[in-house]
């Protein structure tokens, strides 16, 4: 009984191979590092999802607080480009949007849902790019208008000496802060960068490679047909292959 | 099926009954991990150490304006200690997620739970911080400064919620076995009956990677050691 069964199971494990084989016309090293790239980060999707969320969440939280500044100082000139521009809003919906479609097309992927997620995340790439642009101008902004900010307290009449000490440390606080919500908003845009080019390349592959799981499915169903034992045997690679 | 038995038989000569009390843990074994697995452990984790991350990064950025102007949780420095338990049991419930074992999960049971008191305590500190402002306040930074310590507070909240649910699918996956004891010992045939499914689906995925029946069996014992 022993090698029968096992005569079996390889007989119904090279049947597969052999068909890719010819059909691919590629080396098998290439070919087999291919898979294991496209499984490792098809097993990742979720995480990468849940990441770009966070960052979507977080550019958007620091986008509002930036938005709910007063007004009538010298460095909301270094952030109303930002702000006007719609980047943390616009952007951050953006990139919500495409990774709760990744989560969805990781769940059930059809063609229609692999396409939408593939384009969401170039959009999100463009977005990404232009968001890390303009949180380096307004960065490179913050020192001039410090600068102003010293300059505009000390044109004022001090009698008490306390009250120009606290002027001029407001000045300095005020960079500092801004200097640190724009550092973590840029940190944030370029991790998302990271993450929308990882997942477009999967779902980039992932719509080109229907092809060749069709053609395998169907010699793997005429094998079924034959062998009730080996349709049991061969049940998670069946269940691989329904998934691609 | 019957083929299965006796390969299985075959390969352990010794005595019957240790071999069903073997596929009896192992089938335990590999319904608690299934439970584990649900609960998705690794995003969990990874969100765990994004949000803490995010935290020590807004306690940074508000520690450099003056400290006349901290709000309340950050002069108590909430988050530095609240982030470095965040990250380990986050790091934790990552490993637990990849590797799932006995111990890691228990481990990550224990610290989520310790977590989740310490996010509950820093969400306390956070409303009282809100609520109470800080001395001397400047009207620029002032707004900044508050509303990055609102974001603190969400982002405690949010790490509670998360913390909370790692320790209920850990406690499910290793606190819940008197339950299952109770459910196999009165009823053989209720075994024999589930038996073939379990074995037969550990053994797929081992057929599939190419390797040999007592590889198999070489797997089950650190399965039972741990």
């Amino acid at each position: 009984m022993i090698p029968q069964v096992v005569t079996s199971e390889t007989v119904a494990m090279i049947s597969p191979n052999g068909m890719s084989l010819p059909q691919t016309d590629k080396p098998q090293p290439f070919h087999q590092w291919q898979d294991s790239l496209k499984k490792h980060l098809k097993a990742e999707i979720k995480v990468m999802a849940a990441i770009q969320i966070m960052c979507a969440v977080m550019v958007l939280s620091l986008g509002i607080i930036l938005a709910s500044v007063p007004s009538n100082l010298h460095f909301t000139s270094v952030f109303s480009v930002l702000l006007k521009s719609g980047y943390p809003f616009i952007g951050a919906l953006f990139f919500i949007v495409s990774g709760i479609l990744s989560i969805v097309t990781e769940t059930k992927s059809t063609k229609i849902l692999v396409d939408s997620s593939l384009t969401l995340n170039i959009l999100s790439v463009s977005f990404a790019f232009m968001g890390i642009i303009i949180i380096s101008v307004s960065l490179a902004g913050l020192h001039p208008a410090s600068e102003q900010c010293l300059q505009s307290k000390e044109l004022r009449p001090t009698e008490y000496h306390y009250y120009q000490f606290l002027d001029r440390n407001e000045c300095f606080a005020a960079k500092s802060v801004l200097a640190g919500v724009f550092s973590l908003m840029l940190i944030s845009t370029m991790l998302e960068l990271g993450l929308a080019v990882l997942t477009a390349m999967l779902w980039w592959k992932q719509s080109h490679s229907n092809i060749p799981g069709n053609v395998m499915f169907l010699p793997h169903s005429s094998n079924n047909d034959s062998n009730m034992e080996s349709k049991v045997l061969c049940n998670p690679s069946y269940e691989e292959q329904l998934v691609c | 099926m019957q083929g299965q038995e006796q390969t299985t038989m075959a390969v352990v000569p010794g005595v019957a009954v240790p071999s069903k009390n073997s596929v009896m843990t192992s089938q335990m074994w590999n319904e608690k991990k299934e439970k584990f697995l649900k609960g998705e452990p690794k995003v969990l984790g990874v969100l765990q150490v994004m949000i803490a991350i995010i935290n020590l990064s807004l306690g940074i950025i508000i520690l450099t304006t003056l400290f006349s102007e901290l709000p309340t949780s950050v002069m108590l420095m909430v988050p530095i200690w609240g982030s470095i338990m965040f990250i380990v049991s986050g790091s934790l419930s990552i490993a637990a997620g990849v590797t799932p074992t006995k111990c890691l999960i228990v481990a990550s049971l224990t610290l989520n739970t310790i977590t989740s008191v310490l996010a509950a305590t820093a969400s306390i500190m956070g409303v009282v911080s809100v609520a109470v402002g800080s001395q001397f306040p400047f009207r620029y930074n002032y707004t900044i400064t508050k509303g990055l310590d609102v974001l603190m507070l969400i982002f405690n909240m949010l790490e509670f919620c998360l913390a909370v649910s790692v320790s209920a699918f850990g406690c499910e996956a290793s606190c819940c076995n008197s339950r299952e004891v109770l459910v196999v010992l009165p009823s053989n045939p209720v075994e024999t009956v589930m038996a073939p499914p379990m074995t037969l689906q550990p053994l797929l995925p081992s057929e599939h990677q190419g390797t040999n029946v007592p590889g198999n069996v070489y797997k089950n014992h650190p399965g039972e050691i741990v």
